[in-house]
């Protein structure tokens, strides 16, 4: 496989699953309730993510406050994954990968559903949490 | 101080490895050591610093550094992995100039070595270190799957086409073929159909345009003294300018980022590196120009970004590279002779020594003593290290004596 250098995959049969971290926690509350959150900063009001326990920016370290975002936004871009990471995923295959522009001013890496003939840049997207092994929060194409 | 004017490499050694001469890296690295001692005249006991990149992916001992100057017996006064992914194997040989110039030493040996094909399972191998673990590799990327989020960037915001791409990886192979060491040598000269034609791994990336692994093991070796001492040895190579840049670890934190004193573009963005600083912060130290360099050997582990490093480098505007691809010029036989040895498309990547294999050929090419198709009597010559997600960059400027 003609891939970059990278770690050995895990070689196991199962979904990998986010590896949490503290700042983290009440987004993957959300998660559970099927609620997209993110921070923003109480000094300047941008928007932050990935979480974090400080604004990166503005200057001064300013603490960071959750919202709920509406789960809309466009895709900034995309790729169809046609040879997957690991055996666990090749019944997936081929799925969209994505970065999404959400509207509240922030950007998320995500699954972007839908077929990938369907799927391009601009694209509005809203979230949506499927069933699956893993939850995870995950885009689709809004209707045109 | 002008820390363009105080190092030069005196000594260079190479050490390759295939399945019929299996090599670890620790041997690599010893045989290229010795190959550059011998080519500097000098004893092992003349070295007094040792730089490395990160540990080779086929040795992955924290530490490697050290390792490998507990394994030569060699003590010394100062030693560090350099480490801001692949492009710290570049940075080496500027830290070695400020070992130089700070008086720290007389003699710096800074190496790099891997043999990834050799010792690991490369089918296996995936996005699990350059993908964020919690935000993006729960998602199933792989490399290219992050790397296409650039790329597909690239072609919204600038025009380029997947031929484009193709005509990339063709002018690499036109290189490639001539190297014995090059790893998709054995195919022989391609067209941009054979790219097009070869499957998608992530679109819109295919096959061809993705760098290859191999050769199996690769190792580079370079004895750096200062420019005083330079004229003593054999066919001095004179460090004349070296930068770094560093943005991001992650994709996500890319997009992230909003503002920077550094020359990124309009933030955010994935398609201005932190190459463009680099190369700014070098070419400033070296008093040269773009105009001024004869060959340029890159960290170009796909097309696309290949076309973006070209950019921030200064060889044409930001999203003009398509230009400079269908000039021909970077081709053999062209004015602007690009990865002379085939680059990372062609000539391959056996582990972290993929960004020693650079300077390597630009060493090589500028002693006129290439294992390729020799260029034309170089003066300077420009060396890229990358590594991560796109992430870190490093750039030395290289000028035979
Ligand atoms: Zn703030």
């Amino acid at each position: 496989m003609e891939l970059e250098p990278g770690e050995d995959a895990p070689a196991t049969n199962r979904f990998p699953v986010p590896r949490r971290t503290l700042d983290a926690e009440p987004y993957w509350h959300g998660v559970r309730e099927r609620r997209l959150l993110f921070q923003r900063c109480q000094a300047c009001r941008g928007a932050v993510f990935p979480p974090r326990s400080v604004c990166p920016l503005c200057e001064g370290g300013h603490p960071l406050e959750w919202a709920d975002s509406r789960g809309r936004g466009e895709i900034y871009s995309f790729s169809t994954v046609m040879r997957p990471p690991a055996p666990v995923w090749r019944a997936r295959a081929p799925y969209t990968l994505g970065i999404v522009h959400l509207d509240e001013d922030y950007y998320m890496f995500s699954e972007i559903l839908g077929p990938p003939a369907a799927i391009a840049i601009g694209r509005r997207v809203r979230a949506v949490f499927p069933e699956r092994e893993v939850l995870l929060p995950a885009f689709e194409l809004d209707q045109p | 101080m002008n820390l363009g004017r105080v190092a030069a490499i005196v000594g260079m050694g190479d050490a390759y490895a295939d399945e019929d001469h299996r090599k670890d890296p620790l041997q690599l690295a010893s045989e290229a050591t010795y190959a550059a001692l011998r080519d500097a005249s000098i004893c092992k006991s003349d070295i007094q610093a040792l730089f490395t990149g990160r540990a080779p992916w086929a040795d992955r001992r924290p530490q490697w550094n050290n390792i490998f100057a507990s394994h030569l017996q060699l003590p010394v006064r100062l030693s560090s992995e350099i480490t801001m992914h692949g492009a710290g194997v570049n940075a080496m040989l500027g830290y070695a100039a400020q070992a130089i110039a700070t008086g720290l030493a007389e003699y710096v040996l800074c190496v790099q070595s891997d043999a990834t094909p050799l010792f690991i399972d490369t089918v296996a191998v995936g996005a699990a270190t350059d993908a964020d673990p919690q935000f993006e590799y729960p998602y199933g990327p792989t490399i290219p799957a992050l790397y296409a989020q650039i790329a597909c960037r690239y072609m919204h915001e600038f025009g380029v086409t997947e031929e484009d791409f193709a005509r990339v990886a063709v002018q690499h192979q036109a290189w490639g073929v001539h190297h014995p060491k090059a790893a998709k040598r054995r195919f022989g000269p391609i067209t941009v159909e054979t790219v097009l034609a070869s499957p998608y791994v992530a679109t819109p990336l295919r096959r061809w345009m993705c760098a290859t692994w191999g050769p199996g093991g690769t190792a580079g070796a370079f004895i750096v003294t200062s420019a005083a001492r330079a004229p003593s040895h054999r066919a001095a190579v004179y460090i004349r300018g070296f930068g770094s840049c560093t943005t991001h670890e992650y994709l996500t934190e890319r997009m992230g980022l909003r503002q920077s004193s550094f020359r990124l573009g309009a933030l955010p963005n994935l398609t201005t590196s932190g190459l463009a600083q680099a190369s700014s912060d070098a070419y400033r130290m070296a008093g040269l120009t773009p105009e001024d360099v004869d060959i340029v050997e890159l960290s170009g582990n796909f097309s696309h970004t290949v076309m973006i490093a070209l950019e921030d480098l200064g060889f044409c505007e930001k999203g003009k590279a398509v230009e400079l691809v269908r000039s021909g010029r970077l081709a053999p036989g062209g004015d602007l002779p690009l990865d002379t040895n085939g680059g990372w498309l062609s000539f391959g990547q056996p582990g972290i020594s993929c960004a020693v294999d650079p300077i390597v050929e630009a060493v090589r090419q500028l002693r006129g003593e290439a294992l390729g198709l020799q260029v034309k009597a170089p003066t300077v010559a420009l060396t890229h290290g990358a590594g991560g997600m796109f992430a870190c960059h490093s750039v030395t400027i290289l000028e035979r004596g």
